[in-house]
């Protein structure tokens, strides 16, 4: 399916833009030090990437085209088969399923901007200026999650037009659409730290969209294979918005997530904040 | 010019396609490692639903998983060529006593053997998983061939289009959207009657889902000559369409050096 867009990157050349240099002005005069700083670098590096990654073709297709296109395949060619063998209606599984691809998939495409930021300077020129250390690493974060709402918001209209329906009224629906930035956090910690590194390794990371709950019930993968199904990141995160739009307990798969969601940020969030730093130390 | 030097040029080009495939590591991996990632992707979890359904699904899924490496090699085989128009080879090549047809067929005859790989590799990952061939040798042969004719027929086509627009990157964007179109509304990963009224008349008619019912019936038995025929019929008429295409494209100047 998308193996051969994600093995196939198109880098974009590395061209010195002036906005990105009156961005990098604009971050220097707020200053570098306290949290009233720090907060504003993040606010207007987050403004900055989404502006960026709103203009970069693979980051839009990753996040939003792909995993709505998915869903309407999946939902008209394999969802009728999958609801009367199941029992459950599918549409509650592949919802949350390609929100959480188009989260994943598209911090592939963000990944890939980060390194053009680098290979182009621009992390070391931030890194020069006076603005707060924090200000970088938070606004990308700031920026992940608001990326990871905009596929979750476009994902659910997009199911509500295909038959997805919330029984359990507005909180619950609103809980629907904010429980995958709880693992986009991770997600992106995850990809900028590992991803960014091996991406030949793309057509393999494409399992991640078959093996857990939210393509088919676990139940329905053979019996050695359950547990691990169950526990990959994906799935707590599918069962909770399952749970919070059709039926289910909520409360152990979003700790579940929540856990997944902090322990990839823990993890991998070290690694990648001394990616970041080293990436600005040096050029190219 | 003869047969014999247009067949010899297009030999020594096709040594050269092949030895590039085989340095270039992440191409060949990809070639080989996507026909086991779609098979296990959907098996594994579809199963059951399958077999709930009546239907074995190792025999019913593995046609589709090789028609879409096929559509792969196909679209890389475009990639390739047009990294020959982007980078100057194919005008260097036009410019020099060689027959117009041999960079092309030295082409095809590289995608046929990176064609070939992959079917080996899904029908080995397909048996591992309950696939069998209960229609004998023959049978076979003609399912490896049915694949085969495939990924030929839109290689001519995805050539046509990468010497045309020389565009590498593009040309692989553009053909991926068809390709998902292609694979995913077909018969090849539900029967016709799993799939939703109003999309069974293109689902059930377009060339994947002929190709596909063709090779299952090849390989697990059955009528075979009317779907078979089916089949060919798709496959002679994209052949011969993009074949024409390909001549057209090729008989315009080899244009600017991009």
């Amino acid at each position: 399916m998308s193996a051969e867009v994600l093995s196939r990157p198109s880098p974009p050349p590395p061209r010195p833009s002036s906005s990105s240099a009156a961005a990098a002005d604009r971050v220097a005069a707020t200053g570098e030090h306290g949290l009233a700083a720090a907060l504003r670098c993040a606010g207007l590096q987050a403004g900055w990437l989404l502006r960026r990654w709103s203009r970069d073709p693979l980051v839009l297709a990753q996040t939003l085209v792909f995993p709505a296109f998915l869903l309407l395949v999946f939902r008209a060619v394999l969802g009728d088969s999958i609801t009367a063998a199941t029992g459950r209606d599918s549409i509650y599984g592949t919802v949350p399923l390609t929100v959480l691809v188009g989260t994943a998939f598209g911090a592939l495409g963000t990944g890939a901007s980060l390194i053009t930021e680098r290979d182009q300077g621009l992390l070391a020129r931030f890194h020069v200026l006076p603005i707060h250390r924090a200000g970088g690493p938070a606004g990308r974060l700031l920026a992940e999650l608001a990326r990871s709402l905009a596929a979750s918001v476009v994902l659910t209209l997009v199911g509500l037009a295909v038959g997805l329906r919330f029984h359990h009224g507005v909180p619950a629906a609103l809980g629907f659409v904010v429980v995958p930035c709880v693992l986009a956090v991770g997600i992106a910690a995850l990809v900028t730290a590992v991803a960014v590194r091996a991406r030949n390794q793309a057509s393999l990371s494409l399992l991640m969209l078959f093996f857990n709950s939210g393509f088919v019930p676990a139940g329905d993968y053979p019996g050695w294979l359950q547990p691990v199904v169950r526990a990959v990141p994906f799935s707590p995160a599918v069962e909770t918005m399952r749970a919070l739009a059709d039926d289910g307990p909520v409360l152990v798969p979003f700790l579940q997530t929540l856990a997944w969601g902090g322990g990839l940020v823990v993890v991998f969030g070290v690694v990648a904040l001394r990616g970041y730093r080293l990436a600005a130390a040096r050029r190219g | 010019m003869s047969a014999a030097q247009v067949s010899r040029q297009a030999w020594v080009l096709a040594g050269r396609n092949v030895t590039l495939l085989g340095r270039d590591s992440a191409e060949l991996s990809g070639a080989l490692v996507s026909p086991v990632v779609f098979f296990v992707g959907f098996y594994v979890p579809l199963r059951g639903v399958m077999s709930d359904l009546g239907i074995d699904y190792a025999q019913h899924l593995l046609p589709v998983v090789i028609l879409q490496a096929m559509i792969f090699v196909a679209i890389s085989s475009a990639e390739a060529l047009a990294g020959d128009v982007d980078a100057g080879m194919y005008r260097r090549v036009r410019s020099m006593a060689v027959a117009r047809l041999a960079p092309v067929l030295g082409r095809l005859a590289a995608d046929l053997i990176r064609a070939l790989l992959a079917v080996a590799v899904g029908i080995a990952v397909g048996s591992a998983f309950g696939f069998r061939f209960h229609a004998g040798v023959a049978a076979a042969f003609g399912f490896v061939g049915l694949a085969l004719l495939f990924a030929v027929g839109l290689a001519l086509g995805a050539d046509a289009l990468a010497i045309r627009t020389g565009a590498k990157e593009s040309v692989a964007q553009t053909l991926m959207v068809p390709q998902l179109l292609l694979i995913m509304i077909s018969t090849g990963f539900v029967p016709l009657s799993g799939l939703p009224s109003w999309l069974r008349g293109i689902a059930g008619q377009q060339p994947v889902s002929r190709f596909a019912d063709a090779m299952r019936a090849l390989a697990s038995g059955g009528p075979t000559a009317r779907p078979v025929l089916l089949a060919l019929a798709w496959g002679v008429g994209i052949t011969v369409v993009f074949g024409l295409l390909l001549v057209r494209v090729l008989a315009r100047p080899a244009g600017e050096r991009r």
